[in-house]
């Protein structure tokens, strides 16, 4: 036992009232004249021993009524007995993932959560602290009411959150209260891929809810995919559907539906298409409904747009030629202007493909070109030698000219293949530029098998309409700011600038960038598909993954709403106390109340 | 007056061959405590003084002057002296009566 207002104690000096009364009560100061009073003393005199008893019990009872107010005036507290809970700091940790909008018996999980939150905060007394934490590790604090608004207006996030940052912040904010009593009670689902990595929660107690029926059977669509992002105007989707049976699914492209199917458990589909849409547009695989619905549809972005015209300078070698001919009658390139294929010393306008000059004397040809087409790069040391290139798809080429490419001030662009540490092809809005010149002896990178896909990839996918690309990411994630775009589309057709991150929205869809007045990109926000698969911990396993030893852990409502509070905290002695003043006052007045009627 | 005081008294009355009713003369305080309260109880003949709370000794009190009335009673009718209670809130003819109505039956 202990308590909390230790300084009331001192109000026990209270009890000498009682015993000064008893001991001084024979001072009376008010005189009556009584002829009998002989008989009064003879009274006494055979009662005394009686008279003794009862004074002493009333005293007695009067100083242990003042000691129990006493008591509970100093907030005694005891882990083993008492009433109520001690004030306590609790943070409400509600698993609000994808996975808790599955419906079970009829309603959302989190619904359940919820209700069993705000049951939380009804047993909450005005000493208590309380914070409510959203498993994106949003923390909101204040009164009850407020966070009874809060929990009512929750709503299940479009993906998995942060489980160890939600309870790093849970254990932060309850340490912080400087109440003795902390808890966090952690109302989830227990799926397992979300529960991986826990972080250390301190001394704080944990009541975790997790529910003891198997989770309902789930059907997801957890790949959905344009390939490639830019289609001339042919290209496909990819998609797989989570399932255990087969399972038709649609896909549509700005809403209209251009394909349906029927998949196999887990199998890639892939869907070809050469739609008339132009432009950046956004694309959706959806399945049936089903108990968690929120991951029946993913969504995906693509550019369509004619295929480019390419104009092929003489300069560049026979090989890039042939190429653009093998392109050409598939269908990915046509004849014209569009993209030039050149020798950097021919450059004149962009987009366009440029490579080294064949003849050294024209490299300052070269550079003075690329200087008036803007591009911030340059042809330095000439080198030669036999040199491996790495990059994806650049597997055995090798290099035996090639000129150091010298980034200028305020180049900006990505690195595509590398010779030792050098950068050998960089790629930067609406040009892509090579170090060696596309001739047998300089590389043999013209002869690979690998060559004529990996041009084709760069006309019709970096070089063709507006430079920009599709970025994928979780609901809320935050990315760096892509340099080629300064404004997001919200669902509503809204513009947003962007600051110097892109935050995303916490719902699923795809989310067009854009610069100036022209969409050039997009951000496809979908769940992980791990947050599909439901698998759950039992409650005894989730209770091994928490590293704390204060874990309480429960499948049952009512269980909970006990537990909570009183788990954590000792429990408070104040009513036990004033009832033990009030059954000591109350026989007082009966002993009283006895004598009086014997006297009547 | 004490008791034997009293008797010793009687006894030589009776002796001397005279009738005696003997009325005792009491008030209702003297029979029921004062209601309520602590208090010094005064006798303002001896002077003796008791400190006592009516509602702690109105019971043993009560019993006391019931016992004392006994033995008065008692003590009076062992030398053949008649013995009535004379309640100052009551008329006094009707005890007086009783009184010697009860002296014609004595020897």
């Amino acid at each position: 036992v202990s308590f909390l207002a230790p300084l009331y104690l001192l109000l026990g000096g209270a009890v000498a009232v009682p015993l000064l009364i008893h001991l001084l009560r024979r001072r009376i100061g008010l005189r009556v004249e009584f002829p009998a009073a002989r008989y009064l003393a003879r009274a006494e005199r055979e009662n005394s021993r009686t008279l003794k008893i009862r004074n002493l019990l009333l005293m007695l009872l009067r100083i242990m009524a003042l000691l129990a107010i006493v008591v509970a005036a100093a907030r005694p507290v005891a882990r083993w007995l008492g009433a109520g809970h001690a004030p306590t700091a609790v943070a409400i940790l509600i698993d609000n993932s994808l996975s808790s909008s599955a419906v079970v018996n009829g309603r959302p999980l989190l619904d359940q959560f919820k209700a069993m939150a705000r049951d939380v905060v009804s047993s909450a007394t005005s000493a208590d602290r309380l914070w409510l934490v959203t498993i994106d590790g949003h923390v909101r604090g204040g009164a009850a009411s407020l966070l009874r608004d809060e929990i009512n207006r929750l709503e299940p996030i479009a993906g998995a959150g942060d489980p160890a940052t939600a309870l790093t912040r849970a254990a932060t904010v309850v340490r912080g209260a400087g109440l003795e009593a902390r808890q966090i009670a952690l109302l989830t689902d227990g799926q397992r891929s979300e529960w991986d990595k826990l972080p250390s929660i301190g001394d704080a107690q944990l009541l975790l809810y997790a529910p003891s029926a198997p989770p309902p059977s789930n059907r997801a669509v957890v790949l959905a995919e344009a390939r490639p992002i830019r289609w001339t105007p042919r290209g496909t989707v990819a998609a797989r559907i989570l399932s255990r049976d087969s399972t038709t699914y649609r896909v549509s492209l700005n809403g209209r539906t251009f394909a349906r199917g029927t998949a196999a458990p887990n199998e890639e589909v892939i869907i070809r298409a050469a739609p008339p849409e132009r432009g950046w547009v956004a694309g959706t695989v959806e399945i049936e409904a089903d108990e968690l619905a929120a991951d029946n549809v993913r969504y995906f972005a693509t550019w369509i747009g004619a295929a480019p015209a390419v104009a092929v300078s003489p300069g560049v070698g026979p090989f890039i030629k042939d190429a653009i001919d093998v392109l050409r009658g598939s269908e990915r390139v046509t004849n014209g202007n569009d993209i030039g294929v050149i020798g950097g010393d021919e450059l004149t306008s962009l987009p366009a493909l440029i490579t080294a000059p064949i003849d050294p004397v024209k490299l300052g040809a070269a550079n003075r070109a690329l200087e008036r087409a803007g591009v911030p790069w340059r042809f330095g040391e000439r080198r030669t030698g036999d040199a491996s290139v790495r990059g994806t798809g650049f597997d055995g080429v090798t290099t035996a000219v090639r000129y150091d490419l010298v980034a200028q001030a305020g180049a900006v662009a990505e690195t595509l293949a590398v010779v030792g540490r050098d950068a050998w092809i960089v790629a930067g809005p609406r040009y892509v530029l090579i170090g060696s010149p596309l001739s047998p002896d300089a590389t043999n990178f013209p002869v690979r098998a690998s060559f004529v896909p990996w041009l084709g990839a760069v006309l019709t996918e970096r070089l063709v309409g507006e430079p920009g690309q599709v970025l994928m990411a979780a609901p809320g994630a935050q990315l760096p700011r892509p340099r080629w775009a300064d404004a997001m589309e919200t669902s509503t057709g809204q513009r947003t600038p962007l600051g110097e991150t892109l935050d995303l929205p916490g719902l699923a869809g795809t989310y067009f960038l854009t610069r100036g007045d022209r969409r050039v990109g997009a951000v496809v926000v979908n769940p992980p598909p791990t947050e599909s698969v439901l698998d759950r911990y039992t409650a005894s396993e989730l209770r091994d993954r928490f590293q704390t030893s204060r874990t309480l852990v429960t499948s049952d409502r009512a269980t909970w709403q006990a537990t909570a509070f009183r788990g954590a905290s000792r429990r408070s002695l104040i009513e036990p106390a004033l009832l033990l003043a009030l059954a000591m006052l109350i026989v007082e007045a009966i002993v009283i109340g006895a004598r009086g009627r014997r006297a009547a | 007056m004490d008791l034997p005081d009293v008797e010793r008294a009687m006894r030589g009355l009776r002796a001397a061959g005279h009738d005696v009713t003997v009325l005792h003369i009491m008030d209702p305080a003297e029979r029921d405590l004062p209601s309520s309260g602590e208090a010094l109880f005064v006798d303002p003949e001896s002077e003796l003084a008791v400190a006592a709370s009516m509602a702690d000794v109105r019971v043993a009190y009560k019993t006391t002057v019931d016992e004392v009335i006994g033995e008065w009673r008692s003590m009076f009718g062992s030398l053949g002296i008649g013995y009535e209670i004379v309640s100052t809130d009551a008329p006094f003819g009707v005890p007086l009566r009783r009184a010697f109505a009860l002296r014609q039956l004595l020897p």
